[in-house]
């Protein structure tokens, strides 16, 4: 790995560059603004400063920087292992064991180590298994430690077919505790058609059942939210709430449930936190080609509710798909929505095509939203940018920046690079330039406050990935090899001050 | 002056009028407007048809409407040079500016035809095989069967001021060449290549062609309940079409006030 090698100064942000081929960000939830990782943060050397835990090692932090002298292994057992952190610890779960590690200079000691036999887990229809999981030579990195008892030492939670199954550490290491059933009611799937000729196609088959919901764990408060059928092609959502009684061997405190359910609502709505209320937010985005014009626009349109569906709020565009809808622009703790916009469409059909064939800039609009107090979206914009993209080639040739901007790659508003916890605005304003634009009192400046050289067939996102609260700027490169993927990254860490 | 533009107006309209040509433009934006349902059928089944009105008049209106437009008025004078009747016409106590404004004033008329015959034909299908309720959103009403109806003829005058700036346009390219067919290739060849350089060379928003179909873009959004405005937009629609519109005259009169109109 190559060490630091250039830092540029930009108003009260500064940027070091180093080769971290290692990090993976991928697209933020568009709901949230959170980027995906395949790393997390721990202060594994107890030195202050936030060590990166990937699958396969830690790299320790020194002074901003991750010296390839500091990657330490992590303990690998026979069986590849789901890793996760509490209290700059490393917990190893395999198929049948437990182990508990924390970093003794460089090396891994052993603090627990057991046997537990695991319950056959609940299938997540969201990351089904990899085909390539069985080649991996690392573990994961997962999430099974909540400490939901609030005493500092973490319970274990394991989402199983039967419900969830509660491991808590008594001093004398894991045992399992109480299965707790908080699921809803299976559906019975009923088959659309039964053969009843030639007789022997006959049969009375037991038909299966489907359990569809979500569940979310937040300090030692469970929430499961499911559906059921609304009006049509409405559905309803139903929100049930727990909290954990310790004493009860974690079992749902008595008269700790809250449950709630919505006015009918799209089925593309999914629950998300969008304030800090006590009322589920339900927010989705659907895009869907104009009737009403020669051209075939996309339109998205980006629905919500604050309100457990009682009232309904949408913001519509033409536009591409894009990153991400709602992030806290303004710092305030509650999202806002963003709404972009493509200029290709603009001026008909003969427009289009002479843009499409012919124009290399196009037109973007990005128009930000605030939520005020009551969970209500301003109408109108609170803040519109205007901005001009340049592409390698016109959009007629389908190259890959173009294709890139279809899938909203090009823009991105999910960072803070300055930590004043409001958004700032990264956007790929050429095919070698990226054009950071700081927000000034919840405003973008007219010229970009700095550009960063990105090579034209590199992609960028944004993420922290030093762990310091101040975003940084990941630009990477992938190459299809014979063997898989290969993957070249540079990460620009944000700084307040020149180092 | 304005009198003997007047006659001179009236004298070519009577000319104009007898020649099937010019009636064959309007009849094929009839003909595409009247066949546009088979590709944007209309239904009488509550679902608003305001959307085929933004379907099919862009099409045939700024499409191929705007073609037969610049054919039109590119052989305007040609014909006459050609022919050489501009010497009979001029024999009259008639400028040529004069005589230029009439055959400006032709080219408009034509444009208005044009714009009529598609309106008149897509409102009457829309209204008798579809259904014209205003434009809801959400089971809010955002625009009103009055307000689309308003939208609609904003859009329509706009519309019309950048076809003017293509009568001027084909006309003054129908004064730089004796020869008709040569006068209607120069303009739409001109506009063609310029449609397809305006961007690289960065003159898309002087140029008047590019605010042909803006204006329907926003009566289509408004079908789509968006709220859009057609302002700033119009403004530089407004300046490009009436610049081009007077540079263009200007230009073709200067051309043909120096033309040797001998043999």
């Amino acid at each position: 790995m190559i060490s630091a090698l250039i830092c540029v100064v930009i108003g009260a942000v500064v940027f070091v560059e180093k080769e971290m081929d290692a990090i993976v960000v991928g697209r933020p939830n568009p709901l949230t603004g959170q980027p995906s990782l395949n790393y997390r943060h721990a202060d594994f050397d107890q030195d202050g400063l936030a060590d990166i835990l990937l699958p396969d090692r830690v790299l320790l932090q020194r002074a901003g920087e991750f010296p390839a002298a500091l990657s330490v292994p992590l303990p690998l057992p026979l069986d590849k292992p789901e890793y996760d952190v509490f209290d700059n610890k490393l917990y190893l779960r395999t198929g049948d064991r437990l182990e508990i590690h924390r970093l003794n200079g460089m090396t891994w000691e052993r603090i627990l180590g057991q046997n537990i036999a695991w319950p056959d887990l609940l299938p997540d229809e969201n990351e089904p298994p990899g085909e390539m999981d069985a080649e991996k030579t690392h573990g994961t990195l997962g999430r099974y430690l909540y400490d939901l008892s609030g005493n500092g030492v973490p319970e274990i939670v394991v989402p199983a077919i039967e419900g969830l199954h509660v491991y808590a550490n008594e001093g004398r290491g894991y045992t399992a505790k109480h299965v707790i059933d908080v699921y809803p009611s299976p559906k019975v799937i009923f088959p659309e058609r039964t053969l009843v000729w030639p007789p022997e196609a006959r049969a009375i088959t037991f038909p299966p059942t489907r359990l569809r919901f979500r569940l979310f764990l937040d300090g030692n408060s469970i929430t499961v939210i499911s559906r059921s059928a609304g009006l049509g092609s409405l559905i309803r959502r139903h929100t049930s709430s727990w909290l954990f009684d310790v004493e009860r061997g974690y079992l749902p405190r008595d008269g700790g449930l809250a449950a709630s359910v919505t006015a009918p609502i799209p089925a593309y709505l999914q629950p998300c936190r969008l304030n800090a209320d006590s009322t589920p937010d339900f927010a989705g985005v659907r895009t869907y080609i104009s009737e009403n014009s020669l051209v075939p626009e996309q339109i998205q349109e980006l629905v919500l509710t604050t309100d457990g569906g009682k009232t309904l709020q949408s913001f519509r565009s033409k536009s591409f798909q894009t990153l991400c809808v709602f992030v806290d622009f303004d710092g305030d703790g509650d999202l806002d929505a963003v709404v972009e916009s493509t200029g290709l469409y603009k001026g008909g059909l003969r427009e289009f095509l002479t843009r499409s064939l012919s124009e290399r800039t196009l037109p973007h609009t990005i128009a930000i939203h605030l939520q005020d107090a009551q969970g209500r979206f301003s109408k109108t914009p609170d803040l519109l940018k205007k901005l001009s993209i340049k592409l390698a080639q016109p959009p007629f040739r389908d190259g890959p920046l173009f294709t890139e901007y279809q899938n909203g790659g090009l823009v991105n508003i999910t960072g803070d690079l300055n930590g004043d916890r409001k958004r700032d605005l990264v956007v790929r304003t050429h095919p070698d330039r990226l054009s950071i634009y700081l927000n000034e009192n919840l405003a973008f400046p007219k010229a970009p406050s700095r550009t960063l050289d990105i090579a034209p067939d590199a992609r960028f996102g944004v993420a922290d990935v030093d762990g310091d609260a101040l975003s940084d700027i990941i630009i990477y490169r992938e190459a299809s090899l014979e063997a898989g993927t290969s993957r070249h990254t540079i990460v620009h860490f944000s700084r307040r001050t020149a180092p | 002056m304005i009198r003997r533009i007047l006659n001179a107006y009236s004298i070519e309209w009577t000319k104009q009028s007898r020649q099937m040509f010019t009636f064959v433009g309007p009849a094929f934006v009839v003909l595409l407007v009247l066949l546009t349902p088979l590709q944007y059928p209309l239904h009488h089944d509550a679902a608003n048809d305001y959307g085929f009105i933004a379907y099919a008049l862009p099409m045939s209106l700024n499409f191929f409407g705007f073609l037969m437009l610049l054919v039109y008025s590119a052989s305007l004078v040609a014909t006459e040079l050609s022919t050489g009747t501009i010497r009979t016409l001029l024999v009259r106590p008639l400028r040529r500016s004069e005589f230029l404004a009439a055959k400006m004033l032709i080219g408009m008329t034509y444009a208005l035809m044009l714009s009529f015959a598609a309106s008149a034909t897509v409102w009457a299908l829309a209204f008798f095989l579809g259904d014209l309720n205003g434009i809801e959103y959400g089971g809010e009403l955002i625009y009103s069967n009055e307000e689309m109806l308003q939208t609609f003829l904003i859009a329509m005058l706009l519309n019309l001021l950048t076809q003017f700036a293509g009568v001027a346009w084909g006309l003054l390219f129908s004064t730089l060449t004796r020869s008709a067919a040569t006068a209607i290739g120069l303009a739409v060849g001109s506009w063609l290549l310029l449609d397809f350089l305006k961007h690289p060379l960065n003159i898309a928003p002087f140029l008047f062609s590019s605010y042909l179909e803006q204006t329907w873009t926003v009566f289509a959004d408004r079908c789509a309940a968006f709220e859009t405005s057609f302002f700033p937009d119009a403004y530089y629609g407004i300046a490009a079409s009436t610049g081009a519109a007077v540079v263009c005259f200007s230009l073709a009169l200067f051309v043909l006030a120096r033309r040797n109109l001998g043999s």
